[in-house]
């Protein structure tokens, strides 16, 4: 008789556990559900903003190291503003910038060299003062940017006495150019001709 | 049959207990790890503020520097203090408005006319002799004290100095209060060597020694670099201000050279009455050396505010300056 009362006692405690046991498989099936999403090289994580850490790092320096050597301001002055043609020299035809790859100057070789042949996708604008509005030029496009895009930015100022680096008013200073033979119209003072803000925008392609 | 039935139940507790622990094991990490991933997505940040307000710094060093050398490089009749205020404000505003669009961040470079300070520029931009505007080979280019020098740069023509370490070589020498002295004495040794030697008068020692083959060579004494290769001197040291600086044997010695003299001190350079045409001079200049006004240094309060961030720093912009001779 006692043996029986203490089986049935262990076989409700077995039940119990069986019951609590269920519910566990079933409560981490449920949370396993909803946290499954599609992780792709792109879906922010730890990794991912090592990545795009380093990225926002390497654009910047490629700012820093350019305006350094002078060869970022020789970029921005890279323009064609002859008639209707106004648009970084031997930009695309169609679009107005850049497409394939950076400008066809030192600072685009730059650029290329650290973001393209490591299929990083880039764009470049260049944003100046005219009267009390901001505007902005596009240097390079290479498409919309992806959710993981990260950016970085170098203020640059131009004086009135840098030339043209490039297209048919090469060597032309500022001060001498028409209003539209250049993006960025005279808003200084004294020998300042402009200031403007390069912004590089990098995303893994 | 009782013992046997109560060893079989408990061996099923034990397998389903080590199964509901298991569970809640895998449970528990995936709460992990779920905590985890929150706080990372949370923390991201567009751009870290701390590096957008050293950006701001650099760019402010960078545009008062630039905008120095611009006033000073420019033919203008104007003040040149009220010119670099006027520009740099103007530089100011432009560069405001973009950060507040870019970044949200109120900035300010903090440049006021009177924390702009005058200095005088004594060039010698023709290729000739290091002699005096009237042929003296032993004259004072910086007379009656200096407390600085910044941009002291020289072009040397080498095949115009003493072979050999006489007394009559080209020599650079900076007086300080006492009447130490710093010397430089600049030799050609060798077929197209160049070789400057420093210290005191009476004990000179080898600074540095160019080996190229090009027959000018550039001497930056703020620097300390020949020709882009260091020099083992700092321009000043050992000595206290004011400084005088005193060219002898300049008539073995040939090129060009420039410097950004702190205040107006007196000098034996060419000096028309009226300092403001000198200015005009600056596009013309004249053979013999010449001074003209100029910027020395740029005092400015740069600030970076936006929620959370309140950055002021006190900058000095004084391009090249020996800090030998910081006062």
């Amino acid at each position: 008789m006692v043996t029986r009362v203490d089986d049935r006692r262990d076989r409700g405690q077995t039940h119990t556990l069986e019951a609590i046991s269920g519910g566990l498989v079933l409560l981490t099936g449920l949370i396993l559900a909803i946290q499954m999403t599609a992780v792709t090289p792109l879906t922010a994580s730890t990794a991912n903003q090592y990545v795009e850490s380093n990225q926002r790092t390497l654009a910047s320096d490629v700012l820093l190291v350019a305006d350094e050597n002078g060869t970022l301001t020789d970029s921005l002055l890279f323009w064609n503003g002859s008639g209707d043609t106004d648009r970084f020299v031997d930009a695309n035809e169609q679009f107005g910038f850049y497409v394939n790859g950076g400008p066809p100057t030192e600072f685009g070789a730059t650029l290329n060299r650290t973001f393209a042949e490591e299929r990083i996708a880039f764009n470049v604008e260049v944003v100046y003062q005219n009267g009390s509005r901001l505007e902005r030029v596009q240097m390079v496009n290479q498409g919309t940017p992806s959710d993981n895009a990260v950016s970085a930015s170098h203020t640059v100022v131009l004086y009135d006495n840098m030339s043209l680096t490039g297209g048919p008013n090469a060597g032309t200073e500022l001060w001498a150019l028409a209003n539209d033979e250049f993006y960025a119209p005279d808003e200084g003072n004294g020998p300042v001709y402009n200031v403007v803000e390069v912004r590089i925008t990098v995303w893994q392609n | 049959m009782a013992e046997l039935i109560d060893a079989d139940d408990r061996g099923q507790m034990i397998l389903i207990g080590a199964v509901a622990i298991a569970f809640a094991m895998i449970a528990l990490i995936v709460v992990l790890n779920t905590v985890l991933f929150v706080d990372q997505v949370s923390t991201r940040e567009t751009a870290p503020r701390a590096d957008v307000a050293s950006g701001y710094v650099g760019f402010a060093q960078e545009s008062i520097a630039a905008t120095m050398a611009q006033v000073n490089a420019n033919d203008s009749t104007v003040s040149r203090a009220a010119a670099t205020n006027r520009s740099l404000n103007r530089i100011d505003d432009i560069a405001r408005d973009q950060y507040v669009n870019r970044y949200g961040m109120y900035t300010s470079l903090g440049v006021t006319e009177d924390k702009v300070h005058n200095g005088t520029q004594i060039k010698q931009t023709s290729q000739r002799e290091f002699t005096s505007s009237t042929g003296d080979a032993n004259w004072f280019v910086v007379n009656n004290g200096t407390d600085n020098v910044r941009d002291f740069n020289m072009t040397v023509d080498n095949t115009q100095l003493d072979d050999t370490v006489t007394a009559t070589a080209f020599r650079i020498q900076v007086t300080g209060a006492g009447g130490n002295i710093q010397e430089f004495r600049l030799v050609d040794p060798g077929t197209d060597d160049i070789r400057v030697e420093e210290g005191p008068p009476a004990s000179l020692s080898t600074a540095c020694t160019d080996t190229g083959t090009d027959t000018t060579v550039e001497f930056d004494l703020s620097n300390a670099e020949l020709n882009g290769t260091d020099c083992s001197f700092v321009l000043g040291e050992g000595l206290s201000s004011p400084y005088d600086i005193q060219f002898l044997n300049g008539d073995n010695g040939e090129g060009t050279y420039t410097m950004v003299v702190n205040g107006t001190p007196q000098s034996t350079v060419e000096s028309p009455a009226d300092p403001d045409s000198t200015i005009d001079n600056l596009n013309s200049p004249p053979g013999s050396p010449y001074f003209a006004w100029g910027i020395y240094s740029v005092s400015s309060t740069v600030e970076v505010r936006s929620d959370g961030l309140n950055f002021t720093t006190e900058l000095r912009v004084a391009t090249n300056e020996s800090e030998g001779m910081s006062p």
